[in-house]
């Protein structure tokens, strides 16, 4: 570093360090990318021993602040200090060595590799000997952190055998193995199934105690209320507010982030015998769930319900042709209906909103006309022909019906934020009007403001058009909100069927899913 | 709420730095050009010129079918042995079947992109090791028909066609701009083409759309070996014979024209057009130096530089975060 730098620097401990018991202190935070101000002025203090949340919309810049803390984007300007000490990390493994730790809501993963190579990557050097590595002492140690997480596992199993939720926690292992005094974990909590989300749980108790601390983002604003002491708001790369969790309530703190009040989707209420039965399984067993019988009628939503391994997946899978049925009946608008593709349920008139955005729903390098466009690839046809004209008016009317903010049908789906993205998903697959369609988790990864505007889009979508929806949800708060039957799943079978605002509570739910 | 999407006309000073890297392989092609009748008053002469665009027929037509495939995020490698398979069938039965044998050409070349597809497509065999296979066994399979020696093709009219022109345009040259029309048609206006990019730009997206991928993938190895196989039938017109080595290293120099074109083997993107022009630079390269009088062995360093440099200089290093 260059005396210069050390001399700013020190200016900025003078400032800082008035606060001495703050483990991290962030003051006048900036960062802009080209014309983009994604932080600005951003200011708070974590002390040891705490949990503390940063909330805010998609875009509103937690991922560029948890980018800067953890050394792998420099600030525009700005200072830190951690300890009472200037902390201006040049590297991630800068900020490691420093005592600050991350865990990516993407997967950060080599598949082809043990455990312990994944756990201890870049930082073999503390077993070796005589320079060459231990392995013995290496999967030992593996396997004390995997013992502290609660995990099952050899350190010897190859990452990529392990279920996304055991992979998420290896990662979370690693970040434990550096021994941080600052934990950042960014959504991580999207991949972890219910046990791991308790161990989580646990180890947030335990780095407090250990007078460490924790800066969580997530979605979920219940594990906020839960883990954290406090709050720190952002809207749009600027602060808000600083606030203690017990002094708030879910929907002041969804209102603090969207900067406006968010007024619930009125309930539909729809009876399923006034109306044709759009979806009927009688009986269907499949690979993950066993003798299901539910209906889905013209106009309802009904949404599947359950843990990661309740089978909620492979149903919607299974009706979607990507699975054959090994037992049962089903029947698509009172006709039978056995798919053994993709293709054919989509002839049937089904579409399917995926789960996982990035990898089955849409292509990042092709513009939304394209993007919108590859469903309809088959209904646009004439001898195998088609016209680019009518897919460049389908994007247009997307854009339009579904609010997306873009310049148009050409702009590239990566130069969009995660809630347009969202968007152009839901829209493709509505443009090909479906009779029914089957949504995994319709606002995953979506914040709150986004999140309402698509549960306004689907409300309005199947009051205008002869929509049956059938839903599959790991966000509780959006199942109870938009429901108007809830099945229940424990185990790969059904455990409950609730109708209806009085049945449809959330101690229901959980009591049938656990 | 705020409802209404800022919506503005797709034309915007924005993406100006996008679009002229689109134009780059042009850019190159026009360079180059220029360098080479700088150095040689020749360069420009129309006999020249129809040389030039005689030695890029065969070439261009069977980069239309690896185009295809890179798009798909597929590999071909096989290209030197299907075309040369092509001409000397073409050459063997030209004989005995007339005119018939030009279609025994093309078919052979189908046929082994049926194999070749099916085998990645079902067998789940990586493109890479399927079509590295049939180069090798390929090349067997041609020194079995010629045993190790060129087919001449005695049938004249077959050979006028290829040294012959039509309304002063050589009709190996036409052939070229027909096939290479057909393939911007089938990249733009077919469901195929529009699957095969999807395809490349993400296969389980593609699946998840309702595209039938097995189905895709071996149709786009039929229409690349279809392709391969017009490329024999032309090779073997324009030497008047099947040759075993005639197409020998030609996958390179389609990759290499694909690749300078702007389509990246991580496919997705790019196109046909764009290879033309790669094709053209590749071509006059070889004329331009030849010209210049450049030994064969200089050569070959220079067109290595000018592949890699091409693509330095063209791709957007900005959204690329990690390159294998």
């Amino acid at each position: 570093m260059t005396e210069m730098a050390t001399e700013q620097v020190g200016q900025v401990t003078g400032k800082v360090s008035a606060d001495h018991s703050s483990l991290l202190s962030v003051g006048g935070l900036d960062k802009r990318y080209d014309v983009v101000h994604a932080v600005d002025n951003l200011s708070f203090d974590v002390f040891p021993g705490e949990s503390v949340a940063l909330c805010g919309e998609n875009g509103a810049g937690k991922s560029s602040v948890f980018k800067i803390l953890a050394g792998e984007i420099p600030p525009s300007a700005g200072t830190m200090a951690l300890g009472g000490k200037p902390y201006k990390p040049l590297s991630a493994s800068a900020a490691v060595a420093a005592g600050v730790s991350m865990v990516h809501q993407e997967f950060n993963i080599l598949p082809g590799v043990t455990i312990t190579e994944n756990v201890f990557i870049g930082r073999f050097d503390q077993f070796t000997r005589f320079g060459f590595i231990d392995w013995k002492a290496a999967h030992d140690a593996a396997e004390v952190l995997l013992r502290r997480l609660r995990l099952d596992l050899d350190p010897r199993s190859l990452m990529g055998t392990l279920s996304p939720s055991a992979q998420k926690m290896v990662e979370l292992a690693r970040a434990l193995s550096t021994e941080p005094r600052i934990l950042l974990l960014d959504e991580i909590t999207a991949a972890l199934d219910h046990g791991d989300c308790q161990t989580l749980h646990e180890v947030i108790i335990d780095l407090k105690a250990r007078k460490a601390a924790v800066v969580y983002v997530s979605h979920r604003l219940q594990e906020i209320f839960q883990d954290c002491d406090r709050v720190v708001v952002m809207k749009d790369g600027a602060y808000v507010t600083t606030r203690p969790t017990s002094d708030l309530t879910e929907n002041e703190l969804s209102m603090l982030m969207v900067g406006r009040d968010l007024k619930p989707t009125e309930r539909a209420d729809v009876t399923g015998a006034t109306k044709t039965e759009m979806l009927k399984l009688s009986n269907v067993s499949a690979k993950g769930f066993d003798d299901v019988t539910i209906t889905v009628a013209e106009g309802q939503i009904v949404t599947i319900a359950g843990l990661a391994g309740s089978g909620a997946d492979e149903l919607l899978e299974a009706v979607f042709g990507v699975q054959p049925i090994t037992a049962g009946r089903m029947e698509v608008d009172g006709k039978r209906f056995a798919p053994r593709s993709i293709p054919d349920a989509m002839s049937a008139g089904i579409g399917m909103v995926p789960k996982e955005r990035a990898v089955e729903g849409l292509v990042e390098a092709h513009d939304i006309s394209s993007n919108v466009g590859i469903v309809a690839l088959r209904k646009n046809t004439f001898a195998g022909f088609i016209n680019p004209r009518n897919e460049h008016r389908l994007a247009q009317e997307a854009i339009r019906q579904f609010h997306i903010k873009c310049r148009g049908p050409e702009t590239l789906l990566r130069a969009l934020s995660g809630g347009n993205k969202q968007k152009v998903l839901l829209a493709k697959w509505f443009m090909t009007e479906p009779k029914l369609i089957l949504l995994n988790n319709p606002t995953r990864g979506v914040d709150v403001g986004v999140k309402f505007e698509i549960y306004e889009l689907i409300d309005r979508l199947r009051r205008s058009r002869p929509l049956a929806i059938l839903m599959a949800s790991e966000d509780m708060a959006e199942v109870i909100r938009i429901s108007d039957v809830v099945v229940t799943m424990r185990h790969g079978q059904v455990s409950g069927v609730f109708h209806g605002t009085e049945q449809i509570t959330e101690s229901n739910l959980i009591q049938a899913m656990l | 709420m705020s409802q209404t999407a800022e919506y503005s006309a797709p034309k915007s000073r924005a993406k100006a730095p996008q679009d002229l890297r689109k134009y780059f392989p042009f850019l190159v092609l026009i360079v180059v050009c220029i360098a080479f009748s700088l150095v040689s008053d020749q360069f420009f002469s129309s006999r020249n010129l129809e040389t030039v665009l005689r030695q890029t027929a065969v070439l261009s037509i069977a980069a239309m079918g690896g185009t295809f495939i890179i798009m798909m995020a597929s590999i071909d490698l096989s290209v030197g042995s299907v075309v040369g398979l092509a001409a000397v069938v073409t050459a063997y039965f030209v004989g005995e079947f007339g005119y018939a044998a030009i279609l025994m050409g093309v078919t052979v070349g189908g046929l082994l992109g049926a194999v070749v597809g099916g085998v990645y497509a079902k067998l789940k065999v990586p493109s890479f090791i399927v079509t590295l296979g049939l180069l090798v066994a390929g090349h067997g399979m041609m020194l079995h028909i010629t045993e190790g020696r060129p087919i001449m093709i005695k049938d004249a009219s077959l050979r006028a066609i290829g040294s012959g022109s039509v309304a002063g345009i050589p009709t190996i040259v036409l052939i070229a701009i027909v096939a290479c029309a057909i393939a911007y048609v089938i990249q733009k206006y077919t469901s195929l083409g529009r699957s095969i990019i999807a395809v490349g730009g993400g296969e389980t997206v593609a699946l998840r759309s309702g595209i039938r991928v097995d189905r895709v993938k071996i149709f786009a190895f039929i229409l690349a070996g279809i392709y391969s196989g017009v490329a024999g039938v032309v090779l073997a017109m324009r030497m008047g014979a099947g040759s075993p080595t005639a197409g020998s290293g030609l996958e390179l120099d389609v990759i290499a024209a694909v690749v300078i074109g702007g389509t990246p083997l991580t496919g997705g993107m790019g196109g046909v057009v764009g290879t033309l022009i790669g094709a053209l630079i590749i071509a006059i390269l070889s004329n331009g130096l030849n010209l210049a009088g450049i030994s064969s062995y200089t050569q070959l360093i220079i067109k290595g530089l000018v592949l890699v440099i091409a693509i330095i200089i063209s791709i957007d290093r900005k959204k690329i975060g990690i390159i294998k």
